[in-house]
């Protein structure tokens, strides 16, 4: 018997909508109330988000991010700061039990694990994907995908981006440099190290098409069937109680 | 405010800011691009080493 899993596709939303939605569908799976969930998600204004443990004030240039409209916003899990474009980016987030067959105790194993199902449905548009630990997806040496893990409550979340189209000079003009003089040379350095679709294969790749293959990969790799399916009104009500309690709150977002 | 990095190499990046106040750990913040489970973690050791004196030991086995 292949298993189901829950496919929502929530399309464009806020930053603060965005990540307590996923917290909320962390929550409804914690309490047995959905199924293990597969989450498409986009960024409308762009965004920019910060690991658990950064510092908004060091890591942001929040007065340019409030001149062009660009929302800032602390995730519940670690890593570092990123820029998600509206057009340029796609999020995913995988919910899941833990006691689940492909999860391992040890975090590394499990991020290439989940990381595969990815990797899958990129070389199925025939991008040459490969996992490079600690948690990034990298196609000729360049990163393509950076992806977060946390665990609680026997739920594993695990959310990530992928790169449709990547404007370097856009990014740092929001995120905070050491000085002026070294701006361009990590507006350089990023785009030495950093890829995207567009790049990779020379022409547009819709989001449609980008989504449609990703779901193709999860499904091998996991053994598992993806169902269309909405959020529950618990996800819904807990999500609106977690933007106003927390996410958009300044306690939450300079809390370090 | 005392400040110090740690870059692991192709690795994360952990900030430590320190206020100190008569030769003992007064404050501690603690930053950076890291991952630790669970995360609230970081709050129970910020706090464990407040009022540490300035001994790599002393503050080490709080922090665990």
């Amino acid at each position: 018997m292949v298993e189901n899993w829950r496919l929502l596709d929530t399309g464009l939303h806020d930053a603060f909508y965005n990540m307590a939605l996923d917290e909320a569908i962390v929550l409804a799976r914690s309490k047995k109330l959905v199924p293990n969930t597969i989450r498409f998600f986009r960024w409308e204004p762009s965004a920019v988000s910060i690991g658990y443990f950064q510092s908004m004030e060091e890591e942001v240039d929040t007065a340019a991010c409030d001149k062009k409209g660009i929302d800032y916003v602390r995730r519940r899990t670690g890593g570092g700061a990123v820029y998600h474009d509206r057009n340029g980016e796609l999020t995913y987030s995988i919910i899941m039990n833990q006691d689940h067959r492909l999860i391992s105790p040890d975090f590394q194993e499990t991020y290439e694990t989940l990381c595969s199902g990815l990797v899958r449905g990129l070389r199925r548009l025939s991008v040459q994907a490969e996992f490079k630990p600690i948690n990034d997806i990298v196609v000729e040496g360049k990163k393509i995908s950076g992806n977060a893990q946390t665990r609680g409550m026997n739920v594993v979340h695990q959310h990530g981006t992928i790169l449709l189209k990547v404007d370097p000079s856009l990014m740092f003009s929001v995120l905070k440099v050491p000085n002026e003089k070294i701006r361009d040379k990590m507006v350089k350095s990023v785009e030495e190290r950093v890829t995207s679709l567009e790049r990779v294969l020379k022409r547009d790749v819709g989001f449609d098409e980008l989504k449609e293959s990703l779901v193709r990969g999860f499904e091998e790799v996991f053994g598992i069937k993806l169902v269309d399916e909405a959020l529950t009104s618990f996800e819904e009500q807990t999500a609106s109680r977690l933007i106003i309690e927390k996410y958009s709150t300044t306690e939450w977002n300079f809390k370090r | 405010m005392n400040k110090a990095q740690l870059k692991v190499e192709g690795g994360k990046l952990i900030k430590v800011q320190l206020e100190i106040e008569d030769k003992k750990i007064k404050k501690v913040k603690i930053t950076g691009d890291f991952f630790l489970h669970p995360e609230e973690l970081i709050d129970d050791m910020e706090k464990a080493v407040a009022g540490a004196s300035l001994d790599e030991k002393v503050i080490a086995d709080r922090m665990i």
